[in-house]
């Protein structure tokens, strides 16, 4: 968990003994709008993070403009491991095929293995049958367990999918421990809504290599929680062996001195829990079909394979931390090392295809002491499946004095064997590493969420439902970069300047071309409800409210 | 996002319309592509004509004045989308004689059912009835691929392509040929299909044809 270094914010130098970077170089930010009537005074506010033991960054700022207080105060309480989802507002199924946990009924998976000389069996079945749960309508999951034959434990797991980012979550458990046939205890029951308990992740949407999350979240009952430590195991099982498989770390601070490794394959599910292996499947596995299904992974340390082949694309759309709808633009401004900088991010009215994928533009303006120094074209789709923002390249113009001289940084998925990478993921763990960019030449960056829930202050306004992450590259060693994003907003911090202003996205239903607004929301005697569009030339784009079209 | 493109070739100026009593608004004519992208399992698509039996303003009608009732149409293609709730085009006559005609969703399920009126290509164009596979998962009344009216015969002769290159699988089990009433209220009785389907890449593929009348 991160925490502040101190309170005081004028020992500068004395809180930046420990650190081993960034804090020598005051940045002095200045908002040039409205200049005249700012009374200045120079606040130095930083931040130190006991994961890195170091202090991130540091700058100073108009006193009638607080800029950023970021505090350790984290709304995550379980110090690194994810434990809060947000789940509220997310639609859930129940009967859903998941390559990782399927809640198709009839799913039967069987493990065998030998445990203190005594052989240990275990039967998941999916069966015909739901329970509520907070609301929501969960698929039961039955686990049997069985010691040198004789019936020791039966539980029923409550899961639903999460329909926006195919979540897998779990929401409790009822068990029963038997001994001679008879039922004994109960131990490790927990269900969501009961004692403060509330729905973990089994398995994410999407397996970022570092993620660290808890999959169940009843204080003091049931805490086990895991890190995706690989997504390159072998896994030998009596069944066959299965490569590229994503492993699993599990511990629970209930049991500290217990530890637990899980692995499973898309499209099977879980294969091993040791000393379990998998020794037969509902239905059958092909194992001709999976050959080379599993991840792809180069890096062994951040995600390059994101299983970008189960996605549908989309080019207009937002997940909680990113914007992608036309118009919308934010603005931000900061001081780096005594010169104004400025950036304008606009999501532009206008797409391109990438790599197979009509990806939406996004452009970035950026300005030293007033003049151009940069401007990219930035290509960004969202997968639907999973609700991860996909960066599919970029091009870039480096300007001075008024004329383009440069183009570093330029990629594209699918030229040099570049392949898109994951700006935000769909949903946030802390841990998660991941591949932005992925041109081995000229494009590396990738991100490591190291924050949940700071408080970020910028001119714009206070947010406290961000995440922060680390960005590097390895084209440019020793280089780190701090962002915050914000749910709702997208980015309101980047290393040096602070969002000030943003433009919301166009609202107008028509989105381009040639037509008149000539009735909103009109009910049909139908009940039907209705806008309409009169065209008037030979094009016209509309947008659509929800399932209206 | 929906995008509405009229065919160049037939595109015609804003006017009003000779066969409605609306002399105050213009319209454009022309055959439309009409491109749906960002949809998914909840969204419904229609394309009509407003006629003498849903029309709000039955004043628009002169008196004996005839009309076609069908909605002439090239093109509806789905791309960028999860998926579709419903694509209910059952008064929509796709034609053209260049380019695709009629539906393009390939790897776009939809959920409850597609109704298409007919489907008439000439010329160079190629007649598509493209849909994802898994479609039809909603249990509904009258579920499936309808044609409503129409015979889905071609001028051209050409194939009718109901899957994507390297699939034998349509995107749905049935092609149900049913009856349809026209937007001015004319019956349109059910017609026997017999056609020939195929993929992109030209194969033929063998579609179960079934006849209702509802």
């Amino acid at each position: 968990m991160s925490s502040w270094c101190g309170k005081n914010v004028t020992q500068y130098d004395a809180f930046c003994n420990n650190t081993n970077k960034g804090c020598g170089n005051s940045n002095v930010y200045r908002r040039i709008k409205n200049m005249n009537s700012i009374t200045h005074s120079i606040l130095n506010m930083f931040k130190c993070s006991n994961r890195s033991s170091s202090c991130k960054t540091n700058f100073m700022a108009s006193a009638l403009a607080l800029i950023l207080l970021l505090t350790g105060a984290y709304a995550q309480d379980n110090g690194d491991f994810t434990d809060s989802f947000r789940i509220d507002d997310r639609t859930f199924v129940n009967d859903a095929y998941h390559p990782l946990w399927s809640l198709v009924p009839g799913t039967i998976l069987a493990y065998a293995g030998i445990e203190d000389g005594e052989t240990v069996e275990q039967i998941i079945t999916v069966i015909d049958e739901t329970f509520m749960v907070i609301g929501v309508e969960t698929r039961v999951v039955e686990e049997r367990g069985i010691e040198d034959g004789e019936l020791v434990e039966v539980s029923r797991n409550y899961f639903a999918i999460c329909e926006e980012t195919n979540d897998v979550y779990y929401f409790g458990e009822d068990v029963d421990d038997y001994e001679n046939g008879e039922i004994v205890g109960h131990e490790s029951a927990w269900l969501s809504g009961v004692d403060g308990a509330t729905p973990g992740i089994l398995v994410p949407g999407t397996a970022l290599l570092g993620s660290r999350f808890f999959q169940e979240v009843a204080p003091g009952l049931a805490e086990d929680r895991v890190e995706v430590v690989s997504l390159s195991a072998t896994v030998e099982t009596p069944l066959g062996t299965f490569e590229n498989a994503l492993e699993l770390f599990e511990t629970t601070p209930l049991e500290p001195d217990v530890e637990d490794t899980k692995f499973f394959f898309p499209g099977v599910g879980l294969i091993k829990d040791d000393p379990l292996d998998l020794v037969s499947a509902v239905p059958e596995i092909d194992f001709e079909a999976i050959a080379g299904t599993g991840y792809n992974q180069i890096d062994p340390e951040f995600t390059d394979d994101f299983r970008i082949e189960e996605c549908t694309f989309i080019n207009v759309g937002r997940n909680p931390y990113f914007i992608l709808e036309p118009g919308f633009q934010i603005f931000l401004e900061g001081d780096d090392d005594g010169e104004f900088a400025e950036k304008i991010v606009t999501v532009l009215d206008e797409t391109r295809l990438v790599d197979g994928v009509e990806t939406r533009v996004i452009e970035e303006m950026e300005f030293v002491d007033g003049e151009l120094l940069e401007v990219s074209r930035n290509f960004f789709a969202i997968c639907q499946e999973t609700n991860d923002v996909f960066y599919f390249g970029e091009d870039v113009d480096v300007y001075e004095d008024g004329e383009i001289v440069d183009h570093p940084g330029v990629w594209l998925a699918g030229v040099n064997g570049a392949k898109p990478g994951i700006l935000i993921p769909g949903t946030v763990l802390l841990g998660a590493k991941y591949y932005q960019e992925t041109d081995l030449e000229t494009a590396l960056d990738r991100a490591e969420n190291n924050a949940l829930d700071s408080e970020v202050v910028t001119p714009f306004g206070t947010f406290s439902e961000t995440f922060e992450t680390l960005e590097t590259s390895p084209l440019e060693p020793g280089d780190e970069s701090i962002k915050n994003y914000a749910a709702g907003i997208g980015l309101v911090f980047d290393d040096v300047i602070f969002l000030t202003e943003l433009t919301e996205a166009s609202t107008d239903l028509v989105d381009s071309g040639d037509g008149d607004l000539v009735g909103e929301d009109i009910t049909h005697p139908d009940g039907n409800v209705y806008n309409q569009i009169l065209l008037t030339g030979q094009s016209v784009t509309m947008r659509t409210d929800g399932s209206e079209i | 996002m929906v995008t509405v493109t009229l065919d160049g070739d037939s595109f015609t100026d804003a006017a009003p319309p000779e066969k409605y009593n609306q002399p105050t608004v213009s319209y454009v004519g022309g055959l439309a592509t009409v491109q749906v992208t960002g949809a998914d399992s909840s969204t419904f698509i229609s394309i009509f004509t407003v006629g003498s039996i849903n029309a709000v303003n039955q004043a628009l009608f002169p008196d004996g004045e005839v009309y076609d009732a069908m909605a002439d149409i090239a093109l509806l293609e789905i791309t960028n989308s999860a998926g579709m709730g419903g694509i209910l085009c059952a008064n929509t006559r796709f034609n053209n004689s260049t380019g695709d005609v009629g539906l393009k969703a390939a790897g776009v399920p939809v959920a409850v059912r597609v109704l298409i009126g007919d489907i008439d290509a000439s010329g160079d164009a190629v007649p598509n009835i493209l849909i994802g596979e898994g479609s039809f998962t909603v249990a509904a009344p009258n579920p499936g691929l309808r044609i409503a009216g129409g015979d889905l015969v071609q001028t051209n002769e050409a194939d009718i392509i109901v899957a994507v290159s390297g699939s034998t699988t349509p995107g749905f089990d049935t092609l149900v040929s049913q009856n349809n009433v026209k937007s001015d209220g004319t019956d349109q009785p059910t017609q026997s299909i017999d056609e020939t389907f195929i993929n992109e890449d030209g194969d033929e593929i063998m579609v179960e044809t079934d006849e209702e009348t509802i």
